[in-house]
């Protein structure tokens, strides 16, 4: 999670981006296109797709210009832009969607260890895949960016009481449907 | 499965990382978007500068405000003072109405400057409360 200084750093990188700095770009990307990635596979469930969306969340940071001086939280920024730029996405496709339905959100590494571990996290994989976007959007941010409920909700459009419920719903689901026998707590 | 496990087991699912293509794809795609920063624009965004302007705007206003309302009373002298009581006299005598006795009173007690219409309005308001009368 960003500390006060990697915040501060960050908006020293956006004011220098605003001035035109491609080296603010590369650091902006270095620091940030991992935690961004993953929040676009939970919305797109398809690596191909979530890779587009962070190329065109940079691409739009790169061409803001002097509003990013105004960026107090840079990382929050660039996650709420990751999740309008999704929902613009998905107003403007309205044929022609791809099939997004790959069960591991195109893991490709990780997985090479055998065993009941590596079964687990591959079940944990599809549950997910599973969820309504919203509720895997919001695990992820809470869970494994470490948003807080109402950073999540700031980032996501809803108030912090839906972005809590959406998390709980998912987790809820995840549970029945990891261990389907198990039900509510 | 407790909570804290699957909390845990989410967090360990190995997510894919940005490959290094989507870097080259996005440093490129970048190039030729720079724009130049205005100093209007710096001043426009910079918090600093906009605080600056709030606390010159609320000071002005402040004292402003200081100004109009908050000036101190000024004392009334003691020939005011008995040029008021003589004035009401008189109008005891002649049988001039309460009203505009006290107007003519008020009127030689307030200092001029807070007459907001000056002395000569101020008398031809009382000669109107007069002729109404």
């Amino acid at each position: 999670m960003s500390g006060a200084h990697d915040n501060r750093r960050d908006r020293e990188r956006l004011a220098r981006l605003a001035a035109g700095s491609a080296e603010a770009l590369a650091e902006l990307y270095d620091g940030h296109a991992a935690s961004l990635l993953r929040h676009a596979v939970a919305l797109t469930r398809c690596r191909a797709d979530a890779e587009d969306l962070v190329q065109t969340v940079f691409l739009k940071v790169a061409t803001v210009g002097a509003e990013l001086l105004g960026v107090r939280q840079p990382r929050h920024y660039l996650h709420r832009m990751v999740h309008t730029t999704w929902i613009d996405g998905q107003r403007r496709q309205v044929t022609g969607r791809r099939v997004a339905e790959e069960a591991l959100f195109g893991m490709d590494d990780g997985f090479g260890a055998h065993g009941a571990a590596a079964e687990n996290l591959i079940d944990i994989a599809r549950a997910l895949a599973r969820l309504p976007e919203v509720q895997r959007e919001a695990v992820v941010l809470h869970l494994v960016e470490g948003f807080s409920f109402r950073e999540v909700g700031h980032l996501t459009g809803v108030s912090l009481f839906t972005a809590a419920a959406r998390y709980r719903l998912a987790v809820k689901r995840l549970r029945q449907t990891l261990r389907p026998d198990s039900g509510d707590e | 499965m407790t909570q804290a496990e699957l909390a845990d087991l989410i967090r360990e699912v190995p997510w894919p990382m940005p490959s290094r293509d989507l870097r080259t794809r996005v440093l490129t795609a970048a190039q030729g978007t720079s724009r130049t920063l205005l100093w209007s624009d710096r001043i426009w965004f910079s918090r600093g500068w906009r605080s600056a302007g709030a606390a010159a705007a609320t000071a002005a206003i402040a004292i402003g405000f200081w100004n109009s309302n908050g000036r101190r009373p000024t004392p009334v002298p003691q020939v005011a003072q008995a040029s008021a009581e003589s004035v009401s006299d008189v109008g005891r005598e002649l049988g001039v109405p309460g009203e505009l006795s006290a107007l003519l009173v008020s009127r030689t007690l307030e200092p001029p400057a807070t007459f907001p219409n000056g002395p000569r309005d101020r008398t031809a308001d009382a000669l109107e409360v007069g002729e109404r009368r």
